[in-house]
């Protein structure tokens, strides 16, 4: 804390008892406002005891002149914050000054509304084409009669698959050949499996653990 | 009375074209008779402080609007009042039937019994300071001695006691601060103060 003198070297003391009094001059304001707050504020203590002790039936209620003046300002300052407005009152009008409407994001609403538009005559453009395509291929399929005669399809006669017989008509090499043939079909099913399921190694290993028949 | 208005305006033009300073000497000069007039609606001293606090943040976010039609006290003091009575409102504490007096020599007077009154240790130390203050006036040269007791116990203006010693305004304002002085100077070795 230190006192303020000017070019007289006078000191704020006396500026602040004659503010203190009601009977600073200009130039006392002047003195003042170039010195240290809280060296005025302890000034400010001292003389308020002094007057307190000329007038007993007063009370001191702010002992710490200082500390009041921190309080104030800390508090002005988290009021600031909270309120996220400039509270100087030379920017007053800053503080007051409403948000400009036009720099927000708005959506555009002509932009919208034909975009909107746009989006449902070309879905219906979609769905008239595929009703078309359904349409006329139904069409071309009912009156395609030639596709559906009876040389086309193939009957159990014309095939060359054999029926099967039973176990106990197959001779002991028969039954060895379809066994080994069976187990083949069943290793090419697993490992295609493998291959699309994604879960491969379990079909896997049913057919490594599948049971094999004496020969193996 | 007149300097009071001229400063207390000059200060207020200086506070609305954005000088912070200017409102802590506003606050300093009147922070105690701000906080001696909420004491008349609020009884606790701790709440006594913050509502006079808020009474001048107000004042500050507000002073824009003070366009000079009463005095800068007569306007601070009624924001005070209405911090005051919303305060008890929202503690919904009921505020007196009938507003305090605004004015501005009476509200130096503020009876201890509204107060708590502090702690034994800190009115002991009050009891001491209030004694070594008192020897130290008495003490004092006449003309300090009697310029001070003028202005302090009786209130006279400059001017006034210019009258009464018949002396001019400045030797006045001289004698009041060397009196002021030299009290200082002898209780400042109780609290450890310096500068």
């Amino acid at each position: 804390m230190s006192k303020f003198y000017d070019k007289h070297g006078s000191s704020s003391d006396d500026s602040l008892s004659a503010f203190l009094d009601n009977e600073a001059t200009q130039a006392d304001i002047d003195k003042l406002l170039a010195s240290d707050p809280m060296y005025l504020a302890h000034k400010v203590d001292c003389y308020q005891d002094i007057h307190q002790a000329l007038q007993p039936d007063t009370e001191v209620l702010i002992s710490d002149s200082g500390d009041f003046l921190a309080q104030m300002h800390r508090k002005m300052e988290q009021i600031t914050q909270e309120s996220n407005v400039v509270v100087f009152p030379n920017q007053g009008a800053l503080a007051t000054k409403p948000e400009k409407l036009e720099q927000l994001h708005l959506p555009n609403l002509e932009n919208n509304a034909a975009h909107t538009k746009r989006a449902f005559f070309s879905g219906l453009a979609v769905a008239a084409s595929v009703a078309f395509v359904v349409v006329l291929g139904g069409n071309a399929l009912l009156n395609d009669d030639q596709s559906f005669t009876s040389n086309n399809i193939v009957t159990a006669q014309n095939s060359t698959i054999k029926p099967a017989q039973p176990l106990t008509a197959l001779s002991a090499e028969e039954a060895l050949e379809n066994n080994a043939r069976l187990q083949n079909y069943l290793r090419q099913h697993a490992q295609q499996a493998s291959m699309t399921v994604g879960q491969g190694m379990i079909p896997m290993a049913k057919v490594v653990g599948y049971p094999q028949g004496s020969d193996q | 009375m007149q300097h009071e208005t001229s400063t207390d305006e000059a200060l207020v033009q200086r506070v609305q074209a954005g000088d912070k300073r200017a409102f802590d000497l506003l606050v300093l000069k009147y922070q105690h008779k701000v906080a001696a007039l909420v004491s008349r609606y609020i009884q606790d001293k701790q709440e006594v402080l913050d509502v006079a606090q808020e009474s001048f943040i107000k004042a500050y976010r507000a002073i824009d609007s003070f366009r000079g039609e009463s005095a800068f006290y007569t306007w601070l003091y009624r924001i005070a009042v209405n911090t005051a009575k919303n305060y008890l409102v929202s503690r919904s504490r009921r505020p007196p039937a009938s507003d305090v007096e605004l004015d501005n020599e009476d509200v130096h007077a503020v009876y201890s019994e509204l107060s708590d009154g502090g702690t034994p240790d800190a009115n002991l130390n009050r009891d001491r300071l209030e004694v070594e203050i008192q020897n130290a006036i008495q003490d004092l040269p006449e003309e300090l001695r009697g310029a001070l007791t003028l202005r302090e116990f009786d209130g006279l203006s400059y001017e006034d006691i210019a009258q009464v010693m018949d002396c001019p305004v400045g030797t006045v304002r001289s004698r009041i601060f060397r009196a002021r002085e030299a009290v200082e100077k002898r209780i400042r070795p109780i609290f450890g103060g310096g500068e």
